[in-house]
């Protein structure tokens, strides 16, 4: 009755042949497919060796200095931070090495990675190593001894390879691991190599082997161990709480962080709660002034934002904004000035986020209490004296300081950034104007010559007796700059979000803000990630220019500063060295920081969808 | 029932109108702005005068006191002359630096997508080192390269083909020389006959369909000219009286007679500009309704069209500048055209120069006149920029050949073009038009970037102006100049870009 469908003898269905591969096949295929491509092969290529043997020459000649460089790695990196106050820097270091942990765990960076690929990067390590040896001016022996590790390796991951058989092509080895294989060898290298240098007091090139970096390899050693017990921490995290939760705490520890490093841990030194009593602030009322306005102002949002309130509380915020405005007219404390702008801005926002569900309300009210604590805290430590002693105006340089002005640069920024890309989208005109006026007149004008500008024309709009360093000169404009590049990346970003999304937004009955806030921004940040990425580099490569308005950041120390030294050696024609030396510096965060991008781009599917 | 619901939408009351709201909003913040903008200046105008400075455009005539290291003028008479030699020197770099990076940019974006393996990759490692390093890191380098070279020696003494030392890169240079001027007008009208000529030929190709050969056509046409000028030049003798007449013209012109054009141009530009924008909204079935945004944009143009013609008419120095200046041009061709020192103008046009080492004062040894020089700074900020600006060309030119559909290469090949033919006239013309927006940003950023120049001593704007505003005090007028000149490169660059960008659209359709 059921019949049964015999099927007729075949063979077994075979794979498909593998195309025929090897290096032969290979070369043939890419190096010699075609007459002229087989010419162009030859000339590129021996350009390409000339290049490369004239380079190699160059960097590893016996008339280089890189003992400059060696010796002044600290100076490039903090400047002349003092000695004894060396464990905050240390400090901060921690800090960060542990947060960075923290959030490649909580934020599941990487994901996982197949033996091939990793057999594959080790024999291109291998190869790169051999050429190196082969067409750099090195002794017999260091190339002896260099091929055969480049051999050892190409050899060792074939090896692998094939005793993996099919099991290497599949994806299973988390790529943290890797990774993490690099410090940690970084780590060993401080213990185990040793580098030609000279003695302090022989100034005759005096040849002797000395360790990498003597005074350091504790601190490092206890950073890397910091890191990895960071991530594992983050691993152990991810199981016990709840993804979200994790996130917001830690993008809070993130955002906080940078100032306490900045201005706790780096500037003022004493962590002593009776000296920071003692700061004149204190004195003058600061501390009430806090407590007034965190308790009045808790009250006040909770009142504007309750929704029987209605159009009631929208006029409260605006004649707020007026007071708060107006407030820097008459001479009264900064800190107060700021706490109104403040609260006009809470009380503007309460009746639209804060109001409807009580938890809605709570929440603002908390945010408002955070805002005030941090607010006071970090004017009391801004205004107070920095103990820390240096020669300079600002108490950190070099690498640090280009960190600093980088990152404040793009934090501070975007806020800006996007209410001028909102400005410039909006349907009212005046606003429309006067944010194109500022994009493009920012726009056009070279960042160098707003540099200048902020150093000589800053001080003629101060009023009299205020002061700025050149340091927050600079960040300033930094930031007023940035921000005009942002806003044209966010623009883009609204403009790729669909008309229909407003309409349903407005269909709702959402107000306009709500729609900006919850509908619109949130789809055009995440459709401009690369770019911004991409500005975050830009704005660190942008930080170099600094050197010219006479700020002591990473480029100026090893343009300036190295090459002037007398003491303990000569320096003076270690010219080349440190710029080199600065330039692979900025190209590993630059290029790490593009990769990176990239990934994220695959990863959140721009444009495919 | 419809009636009914019309008498019941009332306008809402005045305060919760989402127009009186809108522009309430518009309004005020509009004076916060300005009465921020006008405590700022009050305060700077208090503390210049606290200061005991002062604020003016004096520096701008009076002779300045400084020397300039490179340009066409070493020691200008006034400020603005130096800022006239910061202005050409950034022009020479901006301009030259445009021609080669596109040139590297487009071999390199190409030789990215090769698919030969040693060309690909060594076009990547290129762009990838290059981008991601700052450029003043790789300006600085390239200074400290040269750098590296020995001064000019005793051995060196003598007529070179090339010649590189601490303080240069010596290289052979055609020079202008006494008849380059007259000659230049047959190259002019050469270029004018080879522009009709291509388009005869590009007509003949489309008709007939043969080969036309149109560019070398072209090509041919400027060379004879250029080389029946070489030895007829002496025939355009007759345009320096010209010239000389239409200078005096110039010169006799009152002012008024200026102000009055220029006021009434700036009105009429920006007349046409409103009757465009209306046409463009007007429809067959007659004007729309203006919306609350077009009515702004009229008055905006208007309004400023009369700032403009009140400002031609109060300033007359403005005229002044413009009448001076265009004298000044004519009787410079006045003196380059008709009768030399000698008679009749009848020298070579051009001159074959090479450099030489030739020793000043007491053992100093230096570059001579003859050739080109290329000292540190314009060596470092032009190598510097151009192969910067070229790695991000690069990714331009690739991305735009990426974004031909794959068709078309296909397509092409299915046509039996060979693949430098296809990329030639089929994927490169239509990429173009995708790359020329980002190109221009490219252009931009070159210009900007020659501002770097001060970090090697390079007297471009920027440079030139720190220096006046050092010896002077003047740093807000120095600053407004920068401002001003930089907005305007911006602004004439980008209009050049958009101008063939439209020209380019419209083909498309």
């Amino acid at each position: 009755m059921t019949g049964r469908i015999v099927l007729p003898d075949t063979e077994p269905e075979r794979p498909p042949e593998p195309p025929p591969h090897g290096p032969i096949v290979w070369a043939h295929e890419n190096l010699f497919s075609t007459v002229a491509s087989g010419i162009l092969t030859v000339v590129v290529g021996t350009l390409v060796v000339l290049f490369l043997v004239g380079v190699l020459g160059f960097i590893f000649g016996a008339d280089r200095r890189w003992d400059a460089v060696f010796f002044n790695t600290r100076l490039m990196m903090t400047q002349a931070y003092p000695e004894d106050q060396y464990f905050r820097v240390w400090l901060s270091l921690g800090i960060i090495v542990s947060l960075t942990g923290l959030s490649l765990a909580v934020w599941q960076v990487g994901g996982r990675v197949s033996l091939n690929r990793i057999t594959r990067l080790l024999s291109s390590i291998g190869a790169g190593l051999i050429g190196l040896e082969v067409l750099g001016p090195f002794s017999i022996r260091a190339r002896v001894i260099g091929i055969l590790i480049g051999l050892v390796l190409i050899g060792g991951s074939y090896l692998v390879k094939r005793a993996a058989g099919e099991r290497a092509k599949q994806e299973t080895i988390p790529l943290m691991a890797i990774v993490g294989i690099v410090p940690a060898l970084g780590v060993v290298a401080l213990y185990v190599l040793r580098i030609p240098t000279r003695l302090a007091e022989d100034n005759y090139a005096e040849q002797v082997l000395a360790p990498i970096a003597n005074s350091t390899r504790i601190p490092i050693t206890v950073l890397f161990v910091v890191g990895v017990v960071a991530y594992s921490v983050g691993v152990l995290m991810l199981d016990r709480m709840p993804n979200a939760t994790a996130r917001v705490a830690l993008v809070g520890l993130w955002v906080l962080s940078l100032p306490a490093i900045v201005l706790t841990i780096l500037r003022d030194p004493e962590l002593d709660y009776d000296k920071i009593l003692a700061i004149p602030g204190f004195q003058e009322g600061y501390l009430w002034w806090a407590v007034i306005f965190a308790v009045g102002g808790s009250l006040l949002i909770t009142y504007l934002g309750s929704p029987a309130r209605g159009e009631g509380g929208r006029a409260i915020g605006g004649l707020l904004v007026v007071v708060a405005l107006a407030s820097w007219g008459v001479s009264m404390l900064v800190l107060i000035r700021l706490f109104l702008l403040f609260l006009a801005t809470f009380a503007l926002a309460a009746p639209t986020f804060g109001g409807g569900e009580g938890r809605a309300r709570a929440r603002i009210v908390g945010l408002w209490v955070m805002t005030v604590a941090a607010a006071a805290y970090f004017v009391v430590l801004v205004s107070g004296p920095s103990t820390v002693q240096v020669q300079t105006t600002f108490f950190i340089g070099g690498l640090f300081l280009s960190f600093i002005l980088a990152i404040f640069g793009i934090v501070l920024s975007f806020p800006l950034g996007v209410l001028f890309a909102l400005g410039r989208t909006s349907s009212m005109p005046i606003f429309r104007l006067m944010c194109v006026a500022y994009i493009e007149v920012v726009r056009g004008v070279p960042f160098i010559t707003w540099l200048l500008t902020a150093i000589i024309v800053f001080p003629i709009f101060l009023p009299l007796g205020v002061q700025v360093s050149n340091v927050v000169a600079v960040l300033v404009m930094t930031v007023l700059f940035s921000a005009a590049y942002l806003a044209e990346n966010v623009r883009g970003g609204l403009q790729s979000v669909s008309g229909g999304q407003i309409e349903a937004a407005k269909a709702l009955g959402m107000t306009t803000a709500q729609t900006t806030v919850f509908i619109i921004l949130p789809q055009a940040l995440r459709a401009v990630i690369p770019a911004l990425v991409g500005q975050v580099i830009g704005t660190f490569k942008d930080t170099s220019l600094v050197i010219i308005v006479g700020l002591f950041d990473f480029l100026a120390i090893a343009r300036n500063v190295i090459p002037n030294q007398r003491v303990p050696f000569n320096n003076l024609d270690a010219l080349t060295e440190p710029l080199m030396y600065a330039a692979l510096v900025y190209w590993i965060f630059t290029f790490s920081f593009s990769r990176a991008s990239q990934r994220l781009e695959k990863k959140l599917g721009v444009g495919e969808r | 029932m419809a009636v009914e619901v019309q008498q019941r939408h009332q306008r809402p009351p005045l305060w919760r109108d989402v127009t009186v709201l809108k522009w309430a909003a518009q309004l005020v913040v509009l004076a916060v702005v300005a009465a921020i903008l006008w405590i700022l200046g009050t305060t700077g105008a208090g503390n210049i005068d606290d200061r005991g400075l002062t604020f003016g455009w004096r520096w701008l005539t009076d002779p300045p006191g400084i020397s300039i290291r490179e340009g066409i003028d070493l020691l200008p008479d006034s400020g603005s002359r130096a800022m006239l030699v910061g202005i050409v020197n950034m022009l020479r770099v901006t301009v030259s630096g445009i021609i080669v990076a596109t040139i590297l940019g487009t071999i390199i974006g190409i030789a990215r997508l090769s698919k030969n393996w040693i060309v690909n990759k060594t076009a990547n490692v290129y762009i990838e080192t290059i981008r991601n390093t700052p450029l003043l890191v790789q300006i600085f380098f390239w200074a400290a390269l040269l750098r590296l070279f020995d001064e000019p020696l005793e051995a060196d003494i003598g007529v070179k083909w090339l010649h590189i030392s601490s303080k240069g890169l010596a290289i052979p240079w055609i020079r202008p020389d006494i008849g380059f001027w007259q000659w230049l007008v047959f190259v002019v009208v050469g270029l004018y006959f080879a522009r009709v000529m291509y388009r005869r030929r590009i007509r003949h190709l489309e008709e007939s369909g043969e080969e036309a050969y149109a560019f070398t056509y072209a090509a041919g046409t400027v060379l004879l000219f250029a080389l029946v000028g070489w030895f007829a030049h002496p025939l355009m003798a007759f345009l320096g009286p010209v010239w000389g007449g239409i200078a005096s013209f110039f010169g006799a012109l009152p002012t008024w007679v200026v102000q009055a054009v220029l006021a009434v141009g700036a009105l009429g530009i920006a007349g046409w500009w409103i009757k465009r924008f209306l046409d463009g909204l007007r429809t067959p079935a007659g004007l729309a309704k203006l919306t609350d945004d077009d009515i702004f944009r009229i008055v905006f143009a208007s309004l400023a069209g009369v700032i403009f013609a009140a400002l031609f008419i109060v300033q007359g120095g403005i005229s002044n500048l413009v009448l001076d200046g265009m004298r000044n041009l004519f009787e410079f061709f006045d003196g380059k055209f008709g009768a030399a020192e000698g008679g009749l103008r009848t020298g070579l046009p051009l001159r074959w120069s090479r450099p030489f080492v030739e020793v000043t004062g007491a053992n100093f040894f230096q570059y001579g006149s003859g050739g080109i020089v290329i000292t540190g700074g314009f060596f470092a900020i032009w190598v510097g920029v151009t192969l910067y600006t070229a790695s991000f060309i690069a990714e331009v030119v690739r991305a735009g050949i990426l974004a031909v559909v794959r068709g078309q290469t296909e397509a092409a090949s299915a046509l039996g073009l060979r693949r430098s033919q296809s990329l030639r006239l089929v994927i490169l013309p239509q990429a173009f038009r995708i790359i020329l927006p980002p190109l221009g940003n490219q252009y931009l950023n070159l210009a900007k970037n020659t501002s770097l120049g001060i970090a090697v001593s390079y007297p471009e704007i920027v440079l030139v102006g720190q220096t006046l505003y050092n010896q002077t005090g003047q740093t807000l007028p120095v600053v407004l100049f920068w401002m001003v000149f930089y907005l305007s490169v911006s602004l004439i660059l980008s209009s050049i870009v958009n101008y063939y960008n439209r020209k380019l659209q419209l083909v498309e359709r």
